[in-house]
């Protein structure tokens, strides 16, 4: 064995070595990301969700686009961890937005006349 | 010795490429997961906007699609339409279009209408069409036992 070999050899290992733990290392950032992400979206999912829990509370027998407004009111109050929740009164619907950090925005269309707690104007 | 260091670097460079491989079918699965989430936002929304039309038309809560289609003296033709089929304002009003495909009461044990299920189909500018139906209740008010909207659920 020569001086030579010994060095290509151990080159060639040492190359191969950083390569591999930099992918090593990405995998293992994306997996632990992933995670985060999947808990995330689980409560985002429930703060999605929140709009139906919400029209039981609506003062009944109100113009719909009052029933829309508080109901815009009770969903903005509600807090999740590390999301931000926003109501949107468009009309006589909510337009429910849950944002989560590193996730793309998602948002559903909520409407006190589909639940019957309005009076509702043809 | 140099035959040693080769094959020690390709068995560490094969292993990280296979997680690598698998990292990469995760991150793709995860893509159609969220876009699958979004389709269901999009379906769920239709729903509420189709229900709360519906809201104002008693009259065809106790029938179907089909006998809105054949009798138009509860629902104008022009009105079905608009109540139908139409988009989702908003961002999503570029994804796609929602159209309702079905409505049929549902009577409980006794006869009486208490729900209907609603058939939605959302249409996205790019992507699968998806399908979905929702339950919808239905409480009978009054003397006359005309019916009301009582929630729209998955």
């Amino acid at each position: 064995m020569s001086l030579v070999d010994a060095l290509m050899g151990g080159v060639v290992f040492g190359l191969a070595s950083t390569a591999s733990l930099q992918l090593y290392g990405g995998s293992l950032q994306f997996a632990q990301g992933r995670e985060e992400r999947q808990q995330r979206e689980a409560q985002r999912e429930l703060a999605l969700a929140e709009g139906y829990q919400r029209m039981a509370d609506l003062t009944p027998d109100q113009p719909c686009s009052a029933a829309a407004k508080e109901l815009a009111g009770l969903l903005d109050l509600s807090s999740h961890q590390g999301l931000t929740a926003q109501a949107l009164v468009e009309g006589e619907a909510v337009r429910l937005v849950v944002r989560a950090p590193g996730l793309p925005e998602r948002s559903r269309w909520y409407a006190p006349a589909a639940f019957g707690v309005c009076e509702v104007g043809r | 010795m140099l035959l040693l260091a080769f094959f020690g670097a390709l068995v560490l460079l094969l292993s990280s490429l296979s997680i690598q491989t698998a990292a990469l079918q995760a991150r793709s699965s995860e893509f159609s997961l969220r876009r699958r989430r979004q389709q269901e936002d999009a379906l769920a929304s239709a729903a509420q906007l189709v229900a709360s039309r519906l809201a104002a038309f008693p009259c065809a809560l106790g029938l179907s699609l089909r006998a809105w289609i054949a009798d138009d003296t509860c629902m104008s033709e022009e009105v079905l339409q608009r109540l139908s089929t139409g988009t989702i304002p908003g961002p999503d009003a570029e994804r796609g279009t929602y159209l309702l495909t079905d409505y049929s009461p549902q009577s409980n044990g006794s006869g009486v209408i208490d729900g209907a299920l609603l058939t939605v189909r959302w249409t996205p500018t790019r992507g699968r069409v998806s399908q979905r139906r929702f339950r919808v209740l239905l409480a009978a008010t009054g003397s006359d036992g005309s019916l009301r909207l009582q929630g729209v659920r998955p």
